[in-house]
């Protein structure tokens, strides 16, 4: 009986397998990087983000990110592709940084998240040196507050993520869109749950709304990948300002 | 003559004296400059030379002394130069008197006693005497003119007048040069004044001013006889901006009618527009019109006034403009139904270009979707739906773009139709696809389905397979869908573009529709990309929304996504109706045509690559607005030449507006059609200003020296200077350097100065 059970379950399995795996093509998949070392830090951070966007914005997003790696043609199936990780990490090749800059100057965005929440630690300097060769001509400078991404769907006033080192993003500016959004602040760690429900991490200093604010700049950097500029629109600024006030 | 025949006696004997009756001094020397200098240097060295060692001398006798060296050493420079005394026999030319007489068509129209042509015949024959009187000091030369002058033999009995226009200005200009070697006099000119050219008193007394020589001139100054109201003058732009605003200024004329305003009627394609009531001051009255076109493209505009009891010409109460009207910048309302890879990159598309003015909403959170932070913490704005979608804020719009859009959660149902008309009236929709749009949005049986290019009401509405696109007959042909390379093949591209993924079907295309892309992978092939012409202007369905992976996911294989970013920009070219896009092309050689000319324009037709295409068959329909419906339109069938061009003309067509149609053919397929407006005047140039301009010829009779009178006076004497011109029949030079009395003048000067330096105690 036993075998019997365990053998339907299978089949079903295997009936509803491809529809789960093949994504509506408007909705929204996220490329999660796949670079080695601690590449994946908090393995149920992004699905929680995800979540929170489809519940929150008209987004229609594939729950589950997809592992991917720099050397390969499948970047180029995710526009938006997230970089988490902590310690030092090993060197790109030369085909991942040819196939990483052109994903980034064809449209493509790099969010990167450092885990160790370690100004100038090992993670850090790994990305600093990675994007030096990804795009030696641009320059990561700081982000400054005014800009749209900070009100592409919420009014994020502060930084946030599980802790706050730093605060400020920093960013690579391609033309006139940021390329690449870089946070110290570890914001996967704010986003990630266990298989309980339960938050993995406490977050600090500014204890659950400061997690709440984590996910509404998830969600705003997310708008900004999506919408660009929009937020900036004429149409908008009224509304913005008198909110803002 | 005395002093001649003495000077001919002594220096000529053998020439005869009365051959010469004039003498001039001339110099027969060839030294070059150089040489001359050289000499004058020397007479400078001698008398310095003589002024040396005289200072114990008074001053005066120092002056005299070296004046005397002065003039001799002067007499002997000029006798280096070898003068001479030229002998002539000439004789004066008499100057002439032009007789300018206007035979434009303004000539025939009536005056108190016949017409103004009979009047001024009349005149001539009894100022023939006066005339005749002239010929001692002047030759009369008869000269006709209209557009321009013609001389002629005799001033013709009777006067026939069929000039299209006249042009005063450029009749005495031609008359101060057309001469056979003799001085004009004056100018007896004989006309209604009436100029065609746009010259005013103030510019015809400049032109009098120019010609120099007195104008006599004879007009007719009483205005009864000329019972008319007319369209004096139109005045706009060559061009306007679409959705701006543009004026038509307008000029009514009227004499002998009495009238205190007249109602003035714009119209386009004969279609009323507006009416205006314009006031009579001195004669004159002045309309604007003011109005914003809505589309880009040439179009006929008719202003027109009503025609009044007795008016000797009617045919000026209506006249024509063609008015171009061009693109400012492209204003486009992106509407998306969720933010998306798709919506991001068409956004990115439009914004980068600067010819478009982008006007975005995105529905960011629907009413389904949870609301985890208060308002005021939120960025987001309510979707203006009626200050969007109803006139005229809608018909401002040359683009309205619907993607992935569903109106159901809006209430939006009831704005539809205003969409449908905005695309009737000559707007342009353009829907993309996704699992809210088309049959997936519930747009079947909807007012907006009417004017969509596919037919709704498929199921399912919505197929998230992936498929790759296949390129119709129409498609290989259209300018939306050659998204390759330069010179490469239409249907190169997409055999290396990325598969797409989601489609929405559709139970085919709508009547007039044209599927460009189809969906190789589903029965019957249902369209992907398709275009249709509804009423005035145009919709395009996009029926999937992964369309962005041309532009990113193609970067994988090394593209740049300049395939995606063509097929954007023409697709919106297309839709606004750029004429730039068009591969028939129509140049015409005058929009509005004078009337008894023809029509005549270049056409060209072009290639997928556009260059001009050889041997495509070319059909030119010219059709007459408002003529009955069975009426036959004229029709031309032509091939063009090496460069695809080819000219068609229409001989003497009626007064009126008139539409030419141009499509061409090339090897079994139908390339493009355009149209092209043209206006065939009713009155010539003559007659749309047909009032006699008294004020002209005053002007040019006052500035030059000469008079004015009307017809009913008899001619003013006319007063003919002497003439300056002389003719030299002989001549001859004898030289007077190498006779004796200079020799002795020479000698005089300077045993003179000898005989004061002695008397001084110098020699």
């Amino acid at each position: 009986m036993l075998s019997l059970s365990k053998l339907w379950i299978s089949a079903l399995l295997f009936c509803l397998w491809p529809a789960a795996a093949q994504a509506e093509p408007g909705q929204l998949k996220i490329g999660r990087l796949e670079i080695g070392g601690q590449d994946n830090p908090h393995p149920t951070a992004l699905r929680r983000l995800l979540w929170e966007v489809s519940q929150r914005t008209s987004v229609e997003v594939q729950l589950e990110p997809e592992p991917v790696s720099p050397d390969s043609d499948a970047i180029f199936h995710y526009p938006l592709l997230v970089w988490s990780g902590s310690g030092e990490l090993p060197p790109l090749s030369e085909e991942a940084v040819r196939r990483l800059r052109r994903h980034l100057t064809f449209g493509g965005m790099l969010i990167i998240d450092s885990a160790e929440a370690q100004p100038d630690g090992p993670f850090d300097r790994s990305v600093r040196r990675a994007l030096a060769r990804i795009l030696p001509r641009a320059e990561l400078t700081r982000i400054p507050n005014s800009h749209v991404l900070y009100k592409s769907f919420y009014l994020v006033d502060h930084q946030a993520g599980r802790v706050l080192h730093a605060p400020y993003l920093e960013g690579i500016k391609l033309e006139d869109r940021y390329a690449v959004v870089y946070t110290q602040n570890d914001l996967g760690g704010a986003w990630a749950r266990d298989a309980f429900g339960r938050w993995e991490f406490s977050v600090s200093p500014g204890g659950e709304r400061q997690r709440e604010m984590s996910f509404r700049l998830g969600v705003n950097l997310i708008m900004y990948a999506l919408c660009l500029d929009y937020k900036d629109d004429l149409v908008h600024s009224p509304f913005i300002k008198r909110r803002r006030e | 003559m005395g002093f001649i025949d003495t000077i001919v006696r002594w220096l000529a004997p053998d020439a005869g004296v009365g051959v010469f009756n004039d003498w001039r001094w001339v110099l027969n020397s060839s030294l070059s400059t150089g040489w001359l200098a050289l000499a004058a240097l020397a007479v400078l060295l001698a008398v310095a030379g003589g002024a040396w060692g005289q200072a114990r001398l008074p001053i005066r006798s120092r002056l005299l002394l070296v004046s005397l060296r002065l003039v001799a050493g002067l007499w002997v420079l000029l006798l280096f130069m070898r003068p001479a005394i030229e002998l002539r026999a000439v004789s004066r030319v008499r100057t002439r008197v032009v007789l300018l007489v206007d035979d434009s068509r303004s000539m025939e129209l009536p005056t108190r006693d016949g017409s103004r042509a009979e009047r001024v015949s009349e005149h001539i024959k009894d100022s023939a005497r006066q005339l005749s009187a002239l010929s001692s000091t002047a030759l009369i030369e008869p000269v006709l003119f209209s557009e321009h002058s013609r001389p002629v033999e005799s001033i013709p009995e009777p006067l026939v007048c069929g000039g299209k226009s006249t042009k005063l200005g450029r009749a005495l200009s031609e008359v101060s040069w057309q001469s056979s070697g003799r001085d004009l006099a004056a100018v007896v000119l004989y006309s209604d004044g009436a100029d065609t050219s746009g010259l005013t008193p103030d510019t015809a007394a400049r032109e009098a001013e120019k010609l120099g020589v007195p104008i006599y001139a004879v007009g007719f100054s009483d205005p009864r006889y000329t019972a008319d109201l007319a369209i004096r003058r139109v005045l706009v732009d060559d061009f306007a901006f679409v959705h701006n605003p543009v004026t038509i200024d307008v000029e009514v004329e009227q004499q002998g009618l009495g009238l205190s305003e007249v109602e003035v009627t714009l119209r386009r394609d004969l279609e009323p527009m507006m009416t205006k009531t314009a006031r009579f001051v001195d004669g004159v009255a002045r309309v604007s019109f003011e109005f914003k076109p809505g589309r880009i493209g040439k179009r006929a505009y008719q202003i027109s006034v009503p025609v009044q009891a007795g008016e000797v010409v009617k045919s000026n109460n209506e006249t024509g403009v063609v008015l171009k009207v061009i693109r400012d910048r492209l204003r486009v309302l992106q509407v998306a139904g969720r933010p998306s890879w798709d919506v991001r990159f068409l956004r990115e598309h439009l914004e980068q270009n600067p010819n478009i003015d982008l006007i975005s909403f995105f529905i960011l959170r629907s009413p389904t979707d949870l609301e985890k932070a208060p308002q005021h913490e939120m960025a987001l704005i309510p979707f203006p739906v009626n200050e969007l979608f109803t006139p005229p804020e809608i018909d401002s719009f040359d683009v309205v773009i619907y993607q992935d859009f569903s109106y159901r959660p809006y209430r939006m149902a009831h704005y539809l139709r205003f969409i449908r008309d905005y695309v009737e009236k000559g707007g342009a929709l353009l829907m993309v696809g996704g699992d809210q749009g088309f049959d997936a949005g519930g747009y079947a049986d909807t007012e907006l389905a009417e004017v969509l290019p596919i037919r709704l009401g498929a199921h399912p509405a919505w197929d998230p397979g992936e498929f790759s696109p296949r390129l119709t007959e129409a498609g290989r042909q259209h300018p939306i869908t050659h998204i390759g390379e330069p010179g490469e093949p239409t249907e190169a591209p997409y055999q290396r573009l990325p598969p797409l993924a989601g489609f929405n079907p559709s139970r085919g295309l709508m009547p007039g529709a044209q599927a460009l892309l189809s969906h190789s992978g589903l029965p019957g092939n249902p369209p992907l990309v398709a275009i249709r012409s509804v009423g005035e202007g145009r919709s395009m369905a996009v029926a999937t929304s992964s369309l962005w992976y041309w532009r990113f996911r193609a970067a994988e294989s090394g593209s740049a996504g300049r395939a995606y970013d063509r097929f954007w920009t023409t697709a919106l070219r297309w839709l606004v109706r750029d004429p730039e896009l068009s591969r028939v092309r129509v140049e015409p050689k005058r929009s509005v045509v004078p009337s008894g000319e023809r029509i005549e324009a270049e056409l060209r037709v072009l290639g997928p690559d556009y260059r001009g295409l050889k041997g495509a068959k070319l059909h030119a329909e010219l059709h007459r607005l408002g003529e009955e419906a069975d009426a036959e339109p004229k029709l031309r069938t032509l091939r063009t030449g090496k460069r695809g061009e080819a000219v068609v003309e229409f001989e003497r067509p009626h007064a009126g507006s008139y539409q030419l149609r141009v499509w061409a053919e090339h090897a079994g397929h139908r390339i493009g059609e355009t149209t092209e407006p043209f206006i065939v005047e009713a009155a010539s140039r003559e007659l749309m200003s047909p009032f006699p301009r008294p004020e002209i010829l005053r002007a040019l009779a006052e500035a030059s020296g000469g008079a004015f009178v009307d017809i009913e006076e008899p001619l003013p004497k006319i007063e003919v200077k002497d003439p300056r011109r002389v003719e030299v029949d002989r001549s001859r030079r004898v030289p007077v350097w190498n006779t004796w009395p200079p020799f002795f003048v020479l000698l005089g000067l300077l045993a003179s100065e000898w005989w004061l330096r002695r008397r001084a105690g110098l020699v």
